[in-house]
């Protein structure tokens, strides 16, 4: 696990940048977002004070649930201990693979920090795009740019501020000992990888929360008698979405066209007679 | 002014330590005892910034990089940060997004360097830290909102000093259930009862503290320095919605704020010395009541 250092810096780096997090490209395209919703001409009718609430609560809170999500699926996959005997033999990926993910990773950062410049050259885009007034649009535009790159500038002053301590750290520790030892475990003697938090135990606080929405099913059968042999727990939570939306319209389709297969034999000459057919209808549908 | 900002900042730097300080002093008072010295955390800094570092054997980069990066958001946001009406170092429309999700930011390492351990007392601690944090961000996001839409400024600075007399006559309540809004935030995002209790060495009931407990030495130092630089950015946010002060000499705007924000260093202290932390079943009930008192602040605003 060690080892894999590549893969652990990449899907860091993701984990940044998925739950939008600055200073990557994410939190520009989101800032960009927020001050699109406060920057309203007139906020006092109660319609655009929903609207305005709705989106930054709504933004707020998708931010705050992302990073949950996210740690959640870093922490359980890539950090602590491995859990099960696949992840022991883990490997890094051969250098083709790396590449193609460092490239995004690289475009990440970037697209973070020249933002600004980003948002100029889609400009004619945006132009085509807003549908309205065009010189309105680059005014617009050039406010955006402003704020961006004032974030840049932050940016910066972050990147600055986290070499400056990482050289102040290593001066700290340069004349002290650094040693390693086991995880602080209470005093317990014989940890083990499968006493770690699992991924199910860090969603669970949020999971309660949305009970229900999220409707999980768990089972539990406890120690039973004075020398209990048995005892296992466990809970499984569906994904909504698949469940009620996708997995409805595709059966949909499925039931659907299944009643149609009747139409596929599998014999040429029908085939040829389907087209011959199609061929006379249209013959046909011209002369009318 | 820019000499002003810079002032305001080195004396955040300097002096967030100190809130912490009152705070247990305050504590000691009411329980009648004479407590730590107010320096305490300063003594605490100086020992852990002379001392070796400990590692598990379990970390990776993600657990060595962890602290230096929360530090680094916190120093970032005390740039973005204003005391009273005087601007901040950096200030520009938007700037309290940039500012929570620097913040958001700090969570996210912090998090991943608990996780880091293997450690299931810390990813206990971490997984209280996201839910909590998920539910106190729209609260933050809807006051500052409200009142960034209703005065019509949008950096933190501009905010600040807009809040002069004239407009607690027209926004007064809006304002003041914001600043209670904001309190509630304050004390979950500082890890002080009735959210977590700071001072309990339990494992199971702990947030913050439980995630840091496998650093040590300079790392520890930082991450304490962090907390208290937070801290003091809240109380900065809180007192730059709440106190008036318009066009007064920077100076005095410092010594005024400085004090605003040793009151609500004491403030904290009388509330950790009155009641209990929450059982964590309730802490989410609290913190959407924190978001119910900022959509009432909402509807207060409008006109």
């Amino acid at each position: 696990m060690a080892l894999m250092i590549y893969s652990l810096a990449l899907i860091l780096l993701s984990g940044c940048f998925a739950p939008l997090l600055p200073p990557l490209n994410g939190f520009a395209s989101e800032f960009m977002i927020y001050m699109s919703v406060f920057s309203d001409k007139n906020p006092d009718t109660i319609g655009t004070a929903i609207l305005i609430l709705a989106v930054v609560a709504g933004l707020a809170m998708i931010g705050g649930l992302a990073i949950a999500c996210f740690t959640k699926a870093f922490g359980a996959c890539f950090l602590g201990e491995p859990r099960t005997k696949c992840s022991q033999q883990s490997h890094e990926v051969p250098l083709g693979m790396r590449l193609s993910m460092v490239t995004l990773a690289i475009s990440c950062v970037l697209l973070g920090l020249l933002a600004p410049y980003v948002l100029r050259l889609e400009s004619s885009a945006i132009r085509n795009l807003a549908g309205c007034d065009p010189l309105e649009v680059g005014s617009a535009i050039t406010l955006g740019c402003g704020l961006l790159s004032k974030f840049v500038m932050v940016s910066v002053l972050f990147l600055v501020i986290v070499i400056g301590l990482a050289v102040l750290r290593k001066k700290l520790i340069s004349q002290r000992s650094v040693t390693t030892t086991v995880t602080w475990g209470c005093g317990y003697a014989k940890p083990d990888p499968r006493m770690q938090y699992t991924a199910s135990s860090f969603a669970q606080p949020l999971v309660y929360l949305f009970k229900l929405l999220l409707r999980t099913h768990s089972r539990f059968h406890p120690p039973q008698g004075i020398f209990p042999e048995h005892a296992d727990f466990n809970s499984h939570t569906e994904d909504l979405c698949q469940k009620n939306i996708y997995h409805t319209i595709f059966q949909g389709i499925v039931r659907t066209t299944s009643k149609l297969q009747w139409f596929q034999s599998g014999l040429l000459q029908l085939y040829v007679l389907y087209i011959a057919l199609i061929l006379l209808i249209l013959l046909i549908w011209n002369n009318l | 002014m820019i000499i002003a900002s810079l002032f305001n900042l080195i004396l955040a730097l300097v002096a967030a330590p100190l809130l912490a300080g009152i705070i247990n002093k305050t504590k000691a008072c009411f329980a009648g005892r004479s407590g730590p010295s107010v320096w305490q955390n300063y003594y605490d800094l100086f020992k852990l910034f002379r001392k070796g570092l400990l590692y598990s054997q379990t970390t990776t980069l993600v657990f060595r990089i962890a602290p230096l990066i929360s530090l680094a958001c916190v120093l970032v946001a005390a740039a973005l940060m204003p005391l009273g009406h005087a601007n901040s170092l950096i200030h520009f429309p938007g700037d309290f997004i940039v500012f929570a999700y620097f913040l958001g930011l700090m969570r996210f390492f912090t998090v991943s360097g608990a996780l880091d351990t293997g450690s299931s007392f810390e990813g206990m601690g971490a997984s209280r830290e996201v839910t909590f944090s998920a539910l106190a961000e729209p609260a933050f996001f809807i006051c500052l909102g409200v009142l960034a839409v209703q005065t019509g400024h949008y950096s933190l600075s501009g905010l600040f000093q807009e809040m002069s007399t004239e407009l607690w006559s027209q926004l007064g309540p809006a304002i003041v259930i914001s600043g209670v809004a904001i309190f509630i935030i304050l004390l979950a995002e500082n890890c002080r009862i009735p959210v977590d209790d700071p001072n309990t060495h339990l494992e199971l009931t702990m947030i913050h503290e439980v995630m840091v407990l496998d650093n040590s030495g300079p790392d520890l130092g930082f991450i304490l320095y962090a907390s208290a630089l937070k801290m003091w950015l809240y109380g900065s946010l809180l007192i730059g919605i709440l106190i008036p002060v318009s066009d007064v000499h920077p100076l005095l705007n410092t010594l005024i704020s400085t004090a605003a924000l040793l009151v609500i260093a004491i403030l904290v202290g009388l509330v950790e010395s009155c009641m209990a932390r929450l059982k964590l079943l309730h802490v989410p009930q609290l913190l959407l009541g924190a978001t119910a008192l900022a959509i009432l602040a909402l509807v207060f605003a409008l006109r």
